[in-house]
């Protein structure tokens, strides 16, 4: 069969309906899905946000209610309300950059490659954060002379914590990524061309 | 832009140009759960775009590059997340396949188009819809050679496979 062929047979589709579509539940799906994309979106940079904030506040107030205050308690307060702040200004740095792509596939797919760097950037501090919550938390524990079967706990519980941050970096977020850098490769590469006069070496 | 108009240009849009998502849905998708879930997304995508039009391009130009960027990015998701779909098989069905609308060579087509990588797929569907080499390289993101130099390649593997069946 000969390309032109093709094109016909390709062409008389698009006079026929290949599918009837239900409006009625095409639009409520529509208005499902715009809440939830509204509702999803940086979900994870609030949650970081507020439990950050509560969490110092917590700390503060707690120290205030007993007057006694510990050095490593103040060092987490400050850590804590310090993350907050970072995140927002991070945050609205993204949301800004989500403008500067191109209207093309490219330009979407370089911007979904963005996000999925700025996702595993995030994911992947989160980790080192963790890192200093447990070494103030632990030390905080040993300050306040807590029984050795807590500090124990509080170790596992921060141990398995990291385990789930990994598990999730490498399982969402750094396949994901890969995966869309692999698109853009397959998109801009020449793999396996005969050379072609006139082709764009800049790509 | 109101909601209100959004709707209406979105169901205009939807009614004159509602083949291009089918023929991306048949392309991407291949039972008929998926093809719910990818029609789903391009329609939200879309809808979502319409404040975001300038007129600068035309609508099919427009809702071809969404609607391709979200297969593409769809079959990515899908396959990390199989499991993953938002309880579809909770909700009504959208499309229903018309079964008086059958070419066994039209099948084969969309067989040979969904063999192709997920990229040559986007080229070809754009390709046999006749878009121009120039339309598609804004639609893709690539110079207009490098289209050429990949159509030449889609077609000429059309044409052998074709040879093969014959």
């Amino acid at each position: 069969m000969e390309f032109e062929e093709m094109k016909k047979i390709w062409d008389a589709q698009s006079n026929q309906a290949m599918y009837a579509i239900d409006e009625a539940a095409l639009r409520n799906r529509v208005i499902a899905k715009k809440a939830k994309a509204r509702k999803l979106a940086g979900l994870t940079e609030k949650i970081f946000i507020g439990a950050n904030i509560f969490a110092g506040s917590i700390i503060v107030v707690a120290s205030v209610i007993k007057d006694k205050w510990s050095v490593s308690g103040l060092i987490m307060t400050a850590f804590m309300y310090f993350i907050a702040g970072y995140i927002v200004v991070r945050r609205n740095k993204r949301l800004k950059s989500q403008d500067k792509f191109e209207r093309t596939m490219l330009g979407d797919l370089d911007n979904a490659i963005a996000t999925a760097d700025y996702q595993v950037n995030f994911s992947r501090s989160s980790r080192y954060y963790l890192g200093v919550v447990v070494g103030l938390s632990l030390t905080s524990l040993l300050e306040a002379n807590s029984p050795w079967w807590v500090v124990v706990l509080a170790a596992l519980f921060f141990i398995l914590t990291y385990i789930g941050a990994k598990w999730e970096y490498r399982t969402f977020y750094a396949s994901q990524k890969k995966e869309l850098r692999s698109m853009r490769d397959k998109l801009v590469s020449m793999d396996n061309d005969e050379p072609h006069a006139g082709f764009d070496q800049a790509i | 832009m109101t909601e209100q108009q959004q709707n209406e240009i979105f169901n205009s849009w939807l009614k004159q140009h509602r083949a291009i998502l089918f023929k991306i849905v048949k392309a991407y998708a291949f039972n008929h759960q998926d093809q719910e879930d990818i029609f789903q997304e391009m329609a939200v995508q879309i809808w979502r775009s319409v404040p975001k039009f300038r007129n600068n391009c035309a609508v099919t130009t427009w809702m071809y590059r969404i609607a391709l960027n979200t297969a593409l990015k769809w079959s990515v998701r899908e396959r990390k997340h199989q499991n993953g779909r938002e309880g579809l098989e909770h909700t009504a069905y959208i499309l229903t396949e018309q079964s008086d609308f059958k070419d066994e060579r039209l099948e084969w087509l969309y067989e040979q188009i969904a063999r192709l990588d997920k990229v040559d797929r986007s080229l070809c569907l754009l390709m046999l819809d006749g878009f121009s080499y120039k339309e598609m390289s804004k639609i893709v993101g690539i110079s207009e050679s490098y289209v050429g130099v990949r159509i030449n390649r889609i077609k000429k593997h059309l044409t052998q496979q074709s040879e093969k069946v014959s």
